[in-house]
């Protein structure tokens, strides 16, 4: 079923961007096919864009998301009231659906309204419909900006692979899946078990499992999350920090020396330790005494004359002979004597074997135990010294850093706060260790490891399936299992195919002398021989990818843009406009004046001028004598105005906000 | 019969597994452990192992023979075979090797070979106050223990 949600508008109230309230209504419930809000830098364009995917997500909720830090971050500037708020207003399905976040800075929270149709609802709820398009992971594909372009190519970000499983509902075998377990379930709990005693303990244990292993996953795909945040902070704070020191060539070159011969030290540590593992792999390197070991073994069997120079094929060939070797006659007592003492003899197989081994031995160590034995040593000491030269390597950066960020507060913070996230970062890692322990000796309640609980539930389930007399029915719930699985892996390698083989047409269009492709889908789209592209060749690909999801599926949602053609060359603009209308049937963008230029045009051109024109700026001192020519309409609110028409929009020229 | 390896022996070794390339090395780890501590070996129920290959994999399928004669050597000083026994020198490797396995060894000398790497990760634990955190300081150690 095919889902459309409108946005109809928004309102911001106490927060940091000026206040303002947009409509981006042609007629009722009609919103605009093309809305552009002007607003110079510095006015809270970021703020906004992201205000309005925390609260179409419900992600200010997610306090390992929004910290109450970073929700008082959100204050209007110099602002008594200690509350804000934001509210969206959309049409889904021809209902209005409005969501309110109301922001206490001075706890540093923010709790949710939600109103669909007639009744209103506390907290973050939309309605099932759209569920699935409103989170945190899936809002960020149709509220965009350059900075998500860059992360669709980035694979410690976004999931551009769970995308098209949303959009293409891929779900639904996950949901098939679950119907027949619990259809399993119910069989189980109505057959009549042939002993009575012991099914509900069975049938208990399975559901225990269950919900064991469903606790444990939501834990360890927290766990994964807040890994990934932490990386992604640590990542900030150590650009910040590069760029910081960077502006001073001194220090900076200092830094890198320091760093470098620290990586260098770090890269000899891990390939001499390769190497000593590849050398300890023939045991007799490892120490004198295995290599004297074996050479005494090979020459004690030369020496008891092991293997023999007959096998014992030999003796078994010989009993069928009339004559013996030696000439005498093979009667029925030579042939019981020979026939008992060929089992003391080594088959030709075991003759090769124990001659192979022994010219082993011969080729790996000589006739000198130590010879290998001292290669090694030589290894391990080399090792040690190189070692001990990282670690001082390691801490001559540690106090480059600490002296060149002694002086300067913003590095001395920046300092502390890499190293607090790389603690953290430990920590966390340690405890996604956890659910991966195969340590199988404990209880179940004390059994942290998945794939423990996983095997464990599995025998429950055959346990309980052998009681209830299901054991067919369960294998063929397993057999469904697999076909749903392998149905799930085709239908979305046919489609990643797809979706890959149309975004490139797109790039040829939007780019025609560009030679940047989609190679793949994994997580994130991945280029053909190389990891990434300019901003605007980035750009173009997101735009490309998000207009073939878009253009594929049945759903009608709207697309928001944060800066859509700033970083394109002006060429490119023209076919990026053309192919705006095509993203979506609602395209709201922000843009600054400079952007204009070979985009608007040719915007206007693809929608036949159905285009709402917005122009948001603070009412600073600077502004006071902006001329209103050309406006439709104004509407101010304490610390700004909204202007809506286009001669306005065309001739307003501030880029930033001073 | 393939080669097993204790459960409790990936969880040790979980800091320091992305550099090893196969995870055979663990049990070949062990397994040194285990010969250069006499051949001592543990029992271990199935449950609470893994299966690994019925083969010398990778980079020791050239030194297979090798592991196999420091393994006969170390098995009959431990049972206390006189050398000059010959009979008792031709059972034992009758007992402990079958060519025409894909490892070389028979049934009983894989469990053997098995129990040994057992015990030796015993002995490793025991040598080691903590799991190892690095490759090249576990190296390092694990060298001093087997000279």
């Amino acid at each position: 079923m095919s889902t459309s949600i409108r946005l109809l508008g928004w309102e911001a109230k106490g927060l940091r961007c000026p206040d303002h309230k947009l409509n981006f209504e042609a007629s009722a419930n009609r919103p605009w096919p093309v809305s552009l809000i002007q607003m110079p830098n510095g006015t809270g364009k970021t703020t906004t864009l992201n205000l309005l995917r925390g609260t179409l997500s419900g992600a200010f909720e997610d306090r390992s998301v929004w910290s109450k830090d970073k929700i008082r971050q959100l204050q209007k500037r110099d602002f008594d009231d200690d509350t804000g708020h934001f509210q969206v207003d959309l049409l889904v399905e021809e209902k209005r659906l409005t969501i309110t976040v109301h922001f206490d800075f001075g706890e540093g929270l923010a709790s949710f309204k939600t109103s669909y149709g007639s009744g209103q609802k506390t907290g973050f709820q939309p309605p099932v419909i759209v569920q699935r398009f409103l989170r945190s992971g899936f809002v960020n594909f149709f509220a965009f900006d350059g900075e998500l372009a860059e992360q669709l190519l980035n694979d410690d970000h976004t999931d551009a692979e769970r995308a098209i499983e949303d959009l293409f509902q891929l779900s639904i075998f996950g949901g098939i899946s679950s119907a027949i377990d619990d259809y399993w379930d119910s069989q189980t709990l109505t057959k009549t078990a042939t002993k009575q005693r012991g099914l509900s303990r069975r049938q208990k244990r399975v559901e225990w499992l269950r919900n064991r292993l469903t606790e444990l996953r939501i834990d360890r795909d927290g766990k994964l999350s807040e890994k990934e945040e932490i990386e992604t902070d640590l990542k900030t704070v150590k650009e910040q920090f590069a760029e910081r020191i960077g502006a001073s060539q001194k220090k900076a070159t200092y830094l890198q020396t320091k760093e470098r011969e620290y990586q260098e030290s770090k890269s000899l540590v891990t390939a001499l330790s390769k190497d000593l593992l590849a050398k300890m792999r023939l045991p007799v390197s490892l120490s004198k005494s295995f290599a004297t070991k074996v050479i005494d073994f090979k020459n004690n069997l030369d020496r008891v004359k092991l293997p023999e120079s007959a096998a014992k094929e030999f003796f078994e060939e010989l009993i069928e002979e009339q004559l013996c070797v030696c000439g005498r006659e093979m009667d029925d007592t030579a042939r019981k004597n020979v026939k008992e003492r060929a089992g003391q003899y080594l088959g030709s197989d075991e003759v090769s074997l124990l001659n192979a081994l022994k010219s082993d031995v011969d080729q790996y160590v000589g006739d000198d135990p130590s010879l290998l034995h001292v290669a090694v040593t030589s290894n391990i000491t080399d090792l040690v010294d190189e070692t001990k030269r990282r670690q001082k390597r390691k801490n001559a950066l540690e106090v480059a850093t600490l002296a060149v960020a002694k002086d300067d507060p913003v590095l001395k913070t920046a300092q502390e706060k890499i190293q607090d996230f790389e603690v953290r970062l430990e920590a966390v890692k340690e405890e996604i260790r956890k659910y991966e322990d195969p340590d199988d000796r404990y209880k179940d309640e004390n059994t942290f490891g998945i794939p423990i609980i996983e095997r464990r539930l599995e025998n429950a389930e055959g346990q309980l399936a052998e009681i209830t007399h299901t054991i067919e029915l369960k294998e063929k719930r397993d057999i469904l299992h697999k076909i749903l699985d392998s149905a799930h892996e085709t239908a979305r390698s046919k489609l990643i195919a797809d979706v890959v083989s149309e975004s490139n047409s797109r790039i040829v269009s939007l780019m025609p002398h560009n030679n940047i492709r989609i190679r793949g889908i994994e997580r994130c789209l991945k280029l053909e021989e190389q990891e990434g592209g300019s901003m605007g060749e980035t750009l173009c690909v997101a735009y490309a990818f998000l207009s073939t999801l878009f253009a594929r599926t049945k759903h009608e949602l709207p697309f928001v843009v944060d800066s859509p053609a700033g970083a394109i060359d002006l060429r490119v603009r023209e076919q990026v406009a053309n192919l705006i209308p095509k993203l979506s049937q609602q395209f709201v963008a922000f843009v600054i004046s400079t952007e204009r230029e070979g985009f608007l045009d040719a915007l206007e051109n693809s929608v036949d001028a159905k285009v709402q024109y917005l122009t948001l700026f603070r009412n600073t001192v600077q502004n006071a004598g902006i001329s209103l020519d050309g406006s439709d309409e104004l509407i101010e609110s304490g610390d700004g105005s909204m202007v809506s028409g286009r001669h306005f929009f065309r001739g307003f020229h501030i880029d930033k906000e001073e | 019969m393939p080669f097993r390896l204790r459960r409790d022996t990936r969880k040790w070794f979980q800091d320091i597994s992305k550099d090893f390339e196969l995870d055979f090395d663990m049990y070949y780890l062990c397994l040194v452990a285990g010969l250069a501590a006499g051949g001592r070996r543990s029992e271990v129920k199935a449950s609470d192992t893994t299966e690994l290959v019925d083969t010398f994999p990778g980079s020791y399928r050239e030194k297979g023979r090798t592991i196999i004669a420091l393994f006969l050597a170390t098995e009959i000083e431990r049972v206390g075979i006189s050398k000059d026994d010959r009979e008792a020198v031709h059972k034992q490797i009758r007992d402990l090797v079958d060519p025409r396995t894909p490892s070389q060894l028979s049934e009983i000398g894989m469990r053997q070979m098995n129990q040994v790497s057992y015990g030796g990760f015993d002995a490793l634990t025991e040598e080691f106050d903590d799991r190892p955190r690095s490759l090249e300081s576990f190296l390092v150690n694990f060298q001093k223990i087997i000279t």
